[in-house]
């Protein structure tokens, strides 16, 4: 792992989730969910190993103030983690209840797009696109040394493709 | 032989059992709900394991 990042100590409550609290005592929890039955027409070796990853507070009434570039670390190395099995892959999707997903997707990005740490190791793509009326912002992670790597792209790119009209 | 009008009656009942698959827009507003949904839960104490037990939920095993 390499020196520079500086990730607040984080729990995992196995089987489930991570956690973990910042300097500023907001606590938040990370997880996956399978994302294989948005996949279901590859096969289940590709399908199968795509994930959501969701980062939430633990308490809504207590938000961040002001940007803490630990909690970018902290997600770096949780998400980077996930991914060193090279077989798995992560669909992220930003929250758009609150009308700040485009802000949301901006940061995710910014945070995998470092060299020289482990997220130099992950193939990030994105794409956002409009469905419904929704401009839906997504974020595709995948470790470079994936042996599916390829077929994964494509499928997540298909997936976050606009619909014909 | 059976009759015609079985005959309809099966493959009726044959295409009203056929999951229909999601539009893209439905996937996404799913997954949207879904995020939405475990969030609530999270934030008002409702356990990873009630998500799973309860409500069907997975999660990946970290």
């Amino acid at each position: 792992m390499a020196t520079n990042l500086q990730p607040y100590k984080f729990y995992i409550f196995k089987p489930d989730y991570y956690s973990f609290v910042t300097a500023s005592g907001v606590e938040y929890f990370g997880y996956f969910t399978p994302y294989g039955e948005y996949f279901k027409k590859y096969p289940a070796a590709i399908s199968s190993k795509f994930y959501a990853f969701n980062l939430e507070l633990a308490n809504k009434k207590l938000k961040p103030k002001g940007t803490d570039r630990r909690i970018a670390d902290t997600v770096i190395t949780i998400v980077g983690d996930f991914l060193e099995s090279k077989i798995n892959a992560v669909v992220y999707v930003c929250d758009n209840s609150d009308g700040r997903e485009a802000v949301r997707s901006r940061k995710f990005l910014s945070w995998f797009d470092y060299y020289e740490h482990p997220s130099s190791k992950i193939i990030q793509v994105s794409n956002d696109f409009q469905a419904g009326g929704l401009h839906i912002y997504t974020c595709l992670l995948v470790h470079k040394k994936n042996k599916h790597l390829s077929e994964m792209i494509l499928a997540y790119l298909d997936l976050t493709k606009e619909e014909d009209k | 032989m059976p009759s015609t009008d079985t005959k309809k009656k099966t493959i009726r009942s044959k295409r009203s059992s056929k999951v229909k698959p999601m539009t893209k827009v439905e996937m996404f507003q799913k997954m949207l709900d879904d995020q939405k949904i475990i969030r609530e839960a999270i934030q008002n104490g409702i356990t990873f394991q009630e998500l799973k037990d309860k409500y069907g939920y997975k999660f990946a095993t970290v």
